[in-house]
C-alpha cells in the first residue's frame, strides 16, 4: 500500500504470477476452538501459516488505476470524485453533488484493489483501514457478511427503513418505486425469491464442503511432489537389484515352503518399498517367515504366523513349575532382596556377574516410586455396604493348571447363579433387564439398562423470556443481481439479514416477530462464527394437534 | 565418569552397572558410538564402532555390565549417568525364565508364559523388549504379544499384535523390522470396546498357540505379553482375562503394590505374581507426548524411521472397495429383538457409507476377501490412510505403502487419524 515503491518490469511480471487468491477454508468453531489435542495443534498451525502466507501476499496496481478516497471520520464516510469501474452502479450515494463510499464499500473495495482511502494525505494501509472502520459505523461482523454475500454476487446495500404508515397513507412509497421497474419486477418476483432461496442454501453448503476439501487438495499436491522427489533420488542401480531379489526371493520361498500365495501378481508390481524390503531380506535372513507377498512387506498373515520350520509337534501341555526352586525376584513386602549369582549358562553372552548383591528395595521405593495415593476418597472406607451373603462368598477354586483352574472356575460360577434367590425370576418369558452380578456399582446398573436422560439447563434457561430491549437490527437489503439495478430506485430487496454471533444468544420470540417486517421479504440470520458464515432463517410451524377420539 | 567435552561430541565413561541415560532434543539428532567395552540398549548389545543414529524425542538407555565409553553426537535434553537401575532384578527375572525354558525342554512341555503388567509410564514395554532380547542372545525365540492397542509396539496403534523375536531388536528401529502378526482393534484404548477388546485378545491366545504347536522352539521360548496402563475398573478385569487367555505361568507387576495384592488375590494360586522395581529412568509422558508417540508410529509405518521410505498415493473408486466399522451403537437392551444379546452389537461388522467424515482416518487393510469370511477375526495386512474425498468422483486419495491396487479390498476403519504433514 505504499505509493513510493515504483516496481520493476520483472517485479510487476513476478506479483500477476500469483494466480490462486482463494481463501483458504476451515472448519467450524470445533475445529478452531483449542481442544488440547495434538493432531488439532498441527492442523491449526498448518492452517495458520496458509493463511498467514495468503495475507502476506503484495498486492500491486497501476496507481492510475485505484480510485482515490478520503476518509472523513466526522462522517464515517469516505469521500472521493473520480469513480472508475463499475461498482458505482451499486455502491455508495451522491449528496450535494459529493460522492460518498459507506466504510464497508471502501473497504471492500480497498481489498479487492481498487480503492485507496488517505487520510491527512497519508493513504491508509488496509490494516489501518480496519482500525479506523471499525471502531466507527459498523462492526466486524457486518463487514464480513457483507464480504460474503458480495464475494458471492449479491448486491448487499444497507437496510432502508420500510415506509412508515403515514407515508403509505399518503402513497409516497409507491411515487418512489413507481417506475419501469415494476412491470419487470411484476413477472420476475415470484421467480427470483425461488432461486435465492436456493443460492443461500447452496452458499452455506458450500462453505462446509470446501472447508474440507481446501486443505485436502493442497495436502495431495504436497504428497505428490514428495513422491516425485523419491522418484528422482531412488532411480539407481540399487533400487532395481533390490526389486530382482525380491522376486527370486519369492519364487524362493513359495518352492521351500509350499505356501499358497494367490495375489502375488500383484505384489510383483514394483514399488518403492522394496527399500524396506530388502532390508527386510538382510537383516532377517534368518528368520523363517518371508514377508514378500504381504502388502506393505511387513505384515503377516496367520498361516505364516503359525506355521514355521519343519519341528516336531510340541505338546503345548502346561508345564508345572516349582516356583520354589525358580525363584523371581520380588520385592513385595521386603526392604532388601539378596539378587543371587545367575549360573552361567543361563545369561546371554557378554554378561558376568561375579558377586551377588542387594536391592535396597526401600530406597528405591523413596527414591524413584511417587507414593501412589489410593483415589478412592478415605471416607468412602468408613461406609458398610449391605450385600446379601451369597454375593459376598468368594469362589475359591483350586487347582493346578488354568485348564483345570478354568473348568472349576465355570461350575462355582454356575453354582452361584443357582444359588441366587432372585434366580425365580428367569424362569419364566418375561425376564428382568439386570442380573444380580451385574450389582457391582450403581452407575453400572444404570448403564445396563440405560436410563441416563441428558438434562440441559441451557434449555430451560433459554425459555424464561427476557425483558431485554431487542438488540438486534436488520443490517443489510440484499438484491439479486442485476445489470439494470439503480441505487437510487433500488425497489422492495429480495432478502434482509440480520448478523449475530454465533455465541450470542438465540433470538427470542419478540426479536423475531419484530425484524420481520411486512411486506414479507424473507429476513435471514446471519450467525457468523469465527468468521464462517450461515444463513438461518424462521419459519411458521404449525404443531400437530393431538386429537382423541370416543 | 570424566566427561569430557570437544568439537567431536561429548564422551561418558561407564564403569560396570552404570546406566547412560538421555533424551534427543526435539528437531535434533544424536549420534552415539561407542568407543570400548562392552554395552547394551535395553538388552541389545551394541557393536563397537557402529554410528548409531537417535532420531528427536528418543529415550534412551544404556547400560553396561563392564563398564564402556560413549560418544554422543548432537544435542540432548538431558544425558547423565546413573548407578540405581533395577537391571539386576530384571536379569534375574530373564534368568528365571530360562530356568523354566530349561525345564520345558526337557519335559517338552510348554514354555514360560509372562504378562506384565503396571499403571502407565512405569517403563512395561521396556522390561519386555529386555526381555525378550535376553531370549533371543541365548538362542530363544519368544513371542512378544502386545495388547497396548494405545502405543502399539508390534505395530501401528489401534492394534493387536504379536511377533516372534528370534534376534534381539535393532537400537534404533526397535521391531519394526519384524513381520507382526495384527489384528484391528480400531481405538486408543481398550475400554473404547471392550467386548472386542478381549474377543481379540482371546483370538491372539489361539493363533500363538497354534505356532507354539507348529514349532518347539516357540513353545520352549514362551510368551511375553505386554499390556496397557489401564489397570483399574474393567481395566483389570481385562488383566485377569488376559492372564486367563494366555494361560499365563508368572506376572510381572511393576511398581504397583495394590494391583500385586489384588492379582495375587484374584489369579489362581500356581501362577507366581512378583513385584518389580521400575527405573528411576522411566519418563512420564503427558497426554500430548502419548498423542505424538502414536502419530510418529504411523508415520514411521509410511515414512519410515528418518523417512527412508517412500509410500504411495493413489485414488480408489467408492465401489473398488468395502469398508466397515466393528461395533455398531450402542442399544438398550431393551430395545433388542428378543433372544439378540446386546453384547453381539459391539463386535458386529457394520457398513461404512463413504463420507467426507472419512478423511485423514486409519483403514485397516483386512486379509479377509469378504464379509462371509470372518472379518473381525482375521488379521491385517496392512494399512492406507484416506488423505482426501472427492465425493463428485466417488474416490479417495489413499496414502499407501505399497502402489495401486490394494491387495483386498476389504477396509477396517479405525478411530485413529493421521495427517499427512510433517
Amino acid at each position: 500500500m505504499n505509493s513510493n515503491i515504483v516496481l520493476s518490469g520483472s517485479e510487476l511480471f513476478k506479483n500477476h504470477l500469483t494466480c490462486d487468491h482463494s481463501v483458504p477454508q476451515k472448519g467450524g468453531s470445533k475445529e478452531i476452538e483449542f481442544d488440547g489435542s495434538w493432531m488439532q495443534a498441527k492442523r491449526l498451525s498448518s492452517y495458520y501459516e496458509e493463511r498467514h502466507s495468503l495475507l502476506k501476499e503484495q498486492r500491486t496496481e497501476k496507481l492510475g488505476n485505484l480510485v482515490q478516497g478520503i476518509w472523513n471520520p466526522e462522517k464515517y464516510l469516505i469521500e472521493f470524485e473520480r469513480e472508475m469501474g463499475k461498482f458505482w452502479s451499486n455502491m455508495g450515494f451522491v449528496d450535494h453533488k459529493r460522492k460518498w463510499l459507506f466504510p464497508e464499500e471502501a473497504l471492500f473495495l480497498m481489498e479487492s484493489n481498487m480503492l485507496e482511502v488517505t487520510y491527512n494525505d497519508i493513504p491508509l494501509s488496509i490494516e489501518e483501514a480496519y482500525n479506523e472502520f471499525m471502531s466507527h459505523g459498523i462492526n466486524l461482523e457486518e463487514y464480513q457478511v457483507y464480504c460474503h454475500l458480495r464475494r458471492h454476487g449479491y448486491l448487499v446495500r444497507r437496510h432502508q427503513p420500510l415506509a412508515t404508515d403515514y407515508e403509505v397513507s399518503i402513497k409516497l412509497n409507491q411515487h418512489v418505486t413507481k417506475s419501469r421497474k415494476r412491470k419487470r419486477k411484476k413477472k420476475e418476483m415470484n421467480r427470483n425469491i425461488d432461486i435465492v432461496d436456493e443460492n443461500i442454501n447452496h452458499i452455506t453448503d458450500g462453505v462446509c464442503e470446501e472447508g474440507l476439501s481446501m486443505p485436502v487438495e493442497k495436502q495431495r499436491k504436497k504428497n505428490e511432489e514428495e513422491c516425485d522427489i523419491t522418484e528422482d533420488d531412488d532411480v539407481d542401480d540399487d533400487f532395481f537389484v533390490s526389486s530382482d531379489k525380491k522376486i527370486s526371493s519369492k519364487t524362493r520361498t513359495s518352492d521351500i515352503c509350499g505356501f499358497t500365495i494367490d495375489n502375488n501378481e500383484e505384489f510383483i508390481e514394483e514399488g518403492l518399498i522394496c527399500d524396506k524390503n530388502e532390508k527386510n531380506q538382510n537383516k532377517s535372513k534368518q528368520f523363517n517367515n518371508p514377508v514378500e507377498t504381504e502388502f506393505d512387506s511387513l505384515h503377516c498373515d496367520i498361516n505364516k504366523f503359525c506355521s514355521t520350520k519343519t519341528s516336531p509337534k510340541s505338546s503345548l501341555e502346561q508345564t508345572k513349575w516349582d516356583f520354589s526352586k525358580i525363584i523371581f525376584p520380588n520385592i513385595a513386602n521386603t526392604d532388601y532382596v539378596t539378587v543371587n549369582v545367575p549360573l552361567k549358562q543361563y545369561l546371554p553372552e557378554g554378561i558376568r556377574i561375579e558377586e551377588s548383591c542387594e536391592f535396597n528395595v526401600l530406597e528405591h521405593q523413596s527414591k524413584y516410586s511417587l507414593p501412589r495415593f489410593d483415589p478412592v476418597n478415605p471416607n468412602d472406607k468408613d461406609l458398610h455396604f449391605s450385600y446379601a451373603d451369597w454375593v459376598k462368598t468368594k469362589t475359591t477354586v483350586s487347582a493346578s493348571n488354568w485348564k483345570e483352574y478354568k473348568i472349576k472356575l465355570k461350575k462355582a460360577q454356575q453354582c452361584v447363579e443357582k444359588d441366587s434367590p432372585a434366580d425365580i425370576l428367569w424362569q419364566g418369558e418375561v425376564t428382568p433387564l439386570t442380573r444380580p452380578e451385574d450389582a457391582t456399582s450403581a452407575a453400572n446398573i444404570l448403564s445396563k439398562l440405560q436410563v441416563i436422560q441428558v438434562f440441559d439447563e441451557e434449555i430451560l434457561k433459554r425459555e424464561i423470556p427476557t425483558e431485554l430491549a431487542s438488540s438486534f437490527k436488520i443490517s443489510f437489503d440484499v438484491f439479486l443481481p442485476d445489470a439494470k439495478f439503480k441505487k437510487t430506485d433500488p425497489g422492495k430487496p429480495n432478502h434482509r439479514v440480520c448478523i449475530t454471533r454465533s455465541t450470542d444468544d438465540v433470538p427470542n420470540l419478540k426479536d423475531i416477530h419484530e425484524n420481520t417486517l411486512k411486506d414479507g421479504v424473507p429476513v435471514h440470520w446471519a450467525v457468523l462464527d469465527n468468521g464462517d458464515v450461515a444463513f438461518y432463517s424462521f419459519q411458521q410451524l404449525n404443531l400437530p394437534i393431538d386429537i382423541t377420539i370416543g | 565418569m570424566a566427561d569430557d567435552k570437544n568439537e567431536e561430541g561429548t564422551e561418558f565413561r561407564l564403569v560396570a552397572k552404570d546406566e547412560l541415560r538421555f533424551e534427543v532434543e526435539s528437531k535434533a539428532t544424536v549420534v552415539m558410538e561407542m568407543m570400548e567395552g562392552k554395552g547394551e540398549i535395553f538388552g541389545t548389545e551394541l557393536a563397537k564402532g557402529r554410528k548409531y543414529k537417535f532420531s528427536a524425542g528418543a529415550k534412551v538407555a544404556v547400560y553396561t555390565w563392564h563398564g564402556c565409553k560413549i560418544k554422543l553426537n548432537g544435542t540432548t535434553e538431558v544425558a547423565y549417568i546413573s548407578k540405581e537401575t533395577p537391571m539386576l532384578m530384571y536379569l534375574n527375572t530373564h534368568v528365571a525364565l530360562e530356568q523354566m525354558r530349561v525345564k520345558a525342554d526337557e519335559e517338552n512341555t510348554r514354555g514360560p508364559r509372562a504378562i506384565i503388567v503396571g499403571p502407565t509410564d512405569v517403563g512395561k514395554s521396556t522390561l519386555c523388549r529386555i526381555l525378550c532380547n535376553y531370549g533371543a542372545r541365548l538362542g530363544r525365540a519368544p513371542i512378544f504379544a502386545d495388547l497396548d492397542v494405545g502405543q502399539g509396539h508390534t505395530d501401528i496403534p489401534g492394534t493387536l499384535g504379536a511377533l516372534s523375536v528370534e534376534r534381539p531388536s535393532d537400537p534404533e528401529e526397535d521391531y519394526s523390522q519384524l513381520s507382526p502378526l495384527s489384528f484391528h482393534f480400531g481405538h486408543k484404548s481398550p475400554g473404547d470396546n471392550i467386548t472386542l477388546y478381549s474377543l481379540l485378545v482371546q483370538r491372539l491366545a489361539e493363533v500363538i498357540n497354534l505356532r507354539c504347536e507348529k514349532s518347539k522352539k516357540t513353545n520352549v521360548s514362551g510368551c511375553i505379553i505386554n499390556t496397557c496402563g489401564w489397570i483399574r475398573g474393567e481395566g483389570y478385569n481385562m488383566l485377569k482375562m488376559a492372564a486367563g487367555a494366555f494361560e499365563v505361568d508368572s506376572v510381572m507387576v511393576i511398581d504397583q503394590e495394590r494391583l500385586y495384592t489384588e492379582l495375587r488375590r484374584d489369579l489362581p494360586e500356581f501362577v507366581s505374581v512378583v513385584l518389580l522395581p521400575k527405573s528411576g529412568g522411566v519418563v512420564e509422558r503427558s497426554k500430548n507426548t502419548r498423542a505424538e508417540a502414536r502419530d510418529a508410529r504411523i508415520r514411521e509405518y509410511f515414512y519410515g524411521i528418518d523417512n527412508s521410505l517412500y509410500p504411495h498415493t493413489f485414488e480408489i473408486k467408492f465401489t473398488e472397495v468395502k469398508i466397515y466399522k466393528i461395533g455398531a451403537p450402542e442399544l438398550p437392551e431393551s430395545c433388542l429383538p428378543l433372544g439378540m444379546n446386546a453384547e453381539d452389537h459391539k463386535t458386529k461388522v457394520v457398513p461404512v457409507i463413504p463420507s467426507m467424515s472419512l478423511l485423514h482416518h486409519v483403514f485397516s487393510v483386512s486379509a479377509a476377501n469378504s464379509i462371509e469370511d470372518n472379518i473381525t477375526e482375521t488379521n491385517v495386512i496392512g494399512f492406507v490412510v484416506i488423505t482426501a474425498i472427492d465425493m463428485e468422483k466417488q474416490a479417495f486419495s489413499v496414502l499407501a505403502p505399497s502402489p495401486r491396487p490394494l491387495p483386498k479390498n476389504v477396509l477396517l476403519m479405525m478411530d485413529i487419524q493421521f495427517m499427512d504433514i510433517k
